[in-house]
């Protein structure tokens, strides 16, 4: 991971965002504050409302924030209307300008800033390289597909040269083949140009494959920053959990403290630890989170935790074992088919199961 | 649903329909095609058919009056289309870009003159002006023009505007573009078939007004629709035939133009 601390491209300082007043007064944003590093991608992940894409409109200057403000490499950006901040979007629906060809699209934001024209030329040039559209210079936007106007639009927002590059669900429109082809591509664009990206997605297999940092969004609310793999892992909050891949969600109660960790119970059944961060008292509830591929199945009494099957659903590459814990509560575990066969578990037996210390992460509601 | 509906969408089976449609062509464009035949008519009775001659039409074309009554229309249609539709713009793109307390009203009284009886402004205007001491004449029939071509241009900027997508204009400011070059950058050429729809219709209303040039009319500015009337008074000639068969000519290849300048290039 990289160090944010010393190259902080872009600085949100509580920032909110109230649309409309009184009775019809909506609060799009509640006080926001994140930092985010130069070069870095990071991702702003949530479902629709959850107030990223404003966000993303506050950066590029559209909107104005209520309260707070935004910095841009330490340069308050309040005073700035969006022509004047070197800072480009690539639309969603990329708004492509449709009376001019590719190449002139490219060259909008050079012409512009009244570069010479020997240089737009060359740049125009070197962005169509560098989204292999060459051959369509000249053609225009309704001329080409979806997938081509979306480099388009890349290679538009890229030729100023900005130092933060805004991308609002660019791959939203696309179909999912091309979609991961784009994924790749953008990750590709990002390291080569070295620009700071801000990605906005509801697509949570689009932020872990792209992003340095993923930021998680609610009701207006951050509510875990880190890595990929860091909210994969560790998430911190039951909304998080839920919403970045599958995962169990389990009502548990604290046994007594172990060397590893935490004892945890769940009804009567014993024999499943954690790794516990704060001290917690003995029979407190909590809510635990433990991804189905991290369980570990096996035949009855071969593991100190049991269940019983009630589906199994074959998927190629892995089989999804749904079964009901003693005191009711239903899981699900997700086993590799590493072979052609695989274990003959019907629904009805008892299996048995155990899951690492580390796999379980013990939730804030 | 019953076997019966099965046909409903499709007109052919309705009994009586072909009959009606035939009707309905006749009713409407016979009286248009008979006018256009007898302006190639040699006779000079305007209702008896001897031979095809193109008489009238040079006779029309030597008129004097003729000649300048369709210089006065053009120069009134030019002025007051061109004047109008600028205003419009204006008007339709403040419409477009601002949210603003009674914003449904103001839009429904841009477009209101449409529907209003045209005697009624004309009424007004004449009465404003005398109430001046203003001359009638060329002058007045082109402000008054110009009042009741606003609407008719609007309309198509406003539509044209409304199929526009509003992050055109963000993705110009967001690529270095002030609010003025953005406007000249993109919204105009965007708006542009709008903008020409809108000058062709108000062009073709301003050219066959009868009734505020009517009324606001004075000396020197006799238009084709004043001059045809004022034919026809005298009894109708096939020159008169003539020349409303090039003023159909003129409306058709506007409208026309109107529609292909308006047509939504943006679909595939």
């Amino acid at each position: 991971m990289r160090d944010n601390t010393d190259n902080i491209a872009i600085s949100v300082r509580g920032v909110s965002k109230i649309f409309d007043e009184g009775v019809n007064a909506f609060v799009a944003l509640d006080n926001v504050s994140l930092d985010i590093g130069s070069n870095e991608f990071f991702t702003l992940l949530g479902p629709s409302g959850c107030g990223k894409t404003t966000l993303l409109r506050l950066i590029a200057g559209f909107e104005q924030p209520s309260q707070g403000q935004i910095l841009l490499n330490g340069e308050n950006l309040e005073q700035l209307p969006p022509f004047k901040r070197p800072v480009n979007t690539v639309f969603q629906n990329y708004a492509l300008f449709p009376h001019m060809t590719i190449a002139q699209n490219i060259a909008f934001g050079l012409e512009m800033l009244g570069r010479p024209r020997q240089e737009i030329n060359s740049t125009v040039d070197e962005m169509l390289e560098l989204v292999q559209m060459k051959a369509l210079a000249d053609r225009r936007i309704t001329q080409i597909s979806g997938g081509q106007q979306q480099r388009v639009a890349l290679a538009r927002a890229l030729a100023p040269k900005p130092k933060v590059l805004l991308l609002d669900e660019p791959l939203s429109a696309l179909d999912l083949q091309l979609r991961k082809d784009m994924q790749i591509e953008l990750k590709r664009l990002q390291l080569e140009t070295g620009i700071t990206f801000i990605f906005v997605t509801h697509d949570q297999e689009e932020a872990l494959t792209m992003s340095d940092r993923i930021a998680v969004m609610q009701g207006g609310h951050i509510l875990q920053i880190g890595s990929p793999r860091d909210i994969y892992e560790h998430p911190q909050h039951r909304f998080v959990a839920g919403f970045i891949g599958e995962i169990n969600l389990l009502r548990a109660t604290t046994g007594k403290a172990t060397p590893e960790g935490l004892e945890l119970r769940l009804g009567e059944m014993r024999g499943l630890e954690a790794k516990a961060k704060k001290q917690v008292s003995s029979g407190a509830k909590l809510t635990l989170a433990i991804r189905p591929e991290r369980i570990l199945l096996a035949g009855q009494d071969k593991e100190p935790l049991t269940g019983k099957l009630t589906n199994v659903v074959y998927h190629g590459t892995d089989t999804l074992y749904h079964f009901d814990l003693p005191d009711g509560q239903a899981m699900r575990a997700r086993r590799q088919n590493s072979d052609k066969t695989g274990p003959e578990w019907k629904i009805g037996d008892t299996i048995s199961w155990s899951a690492k210390p580390d796999s379980i992460a013990v939730l804030e509601d | 649903m019953s076997n019966g509906t099965k046909h409903v969408g499709n007109a052919r089976h309705w009994p009586g329909m072909l009959l009606a449609t035939a009707f309905f062509f006749a009713y409407v464009y016979l009286p248009i095609v008979i006018l256009i035949a007898l302006s190639f008519n040699e006779n000079r009775t305007v209702t008896v058919w001897t031979s095809f001659s193109f008489d009238w039409y040079k006779m029309a074309f030597q008129n004097r009056d003729i000649i300048n009554a369709a210089g006065n229309s053009l120069l009134i249609a030019t002025v007051a289309s061109t004047t109008a539709t600028v205003i419009a713009t204006l008007a339709a793109v403040r419409m477009s870009v601002d949210n603003f307390r009674g914003k449904t009203v103001f839009s429904g009284l841009i477009a209101l003159p449409i529907t209003v009886p045209e005697i009624v402004p004309a009424v007004a205007t004449l009465m404003f002006f005398a109430s001046l001491g203003v001359t009638l004449g060329l002058g007045t029939v082109i402000i008054a023009h110009i009042a009741f071509c606003i609407p008719f241009a609007y309309l198509p900027i406003r539509a044209r505007l409304e199929g526009m997508d509003p992050r055109l204009v963000e993705a110009a400011t967001d690529l270095y573009a002030s609010p003025v070059k953005a406007f000249f950058k993109v919204t105009l050429p965007l708006l542009l078939p709008g903008i020409l729809s809108g000058m062709v219709l108000a062009f073709i209303i301003s050219l066959d007004d009868f009734v505020t040039t009517f009324f606001l009319g004075g000396a020197g500015s006799t238009t084709l629709p004043i001059y045809i009337f004022g034919l026809v008074k005298t009894g109708v000639t096939p020159e008169v035939n003539a020349i409303s068969s090039l003023m159909l000519l003129l409306s058709i290849s506007l409208v026309s133009l109107s529609l292909f300048l308006g047509r939504d290039q943006s679909r595939k």
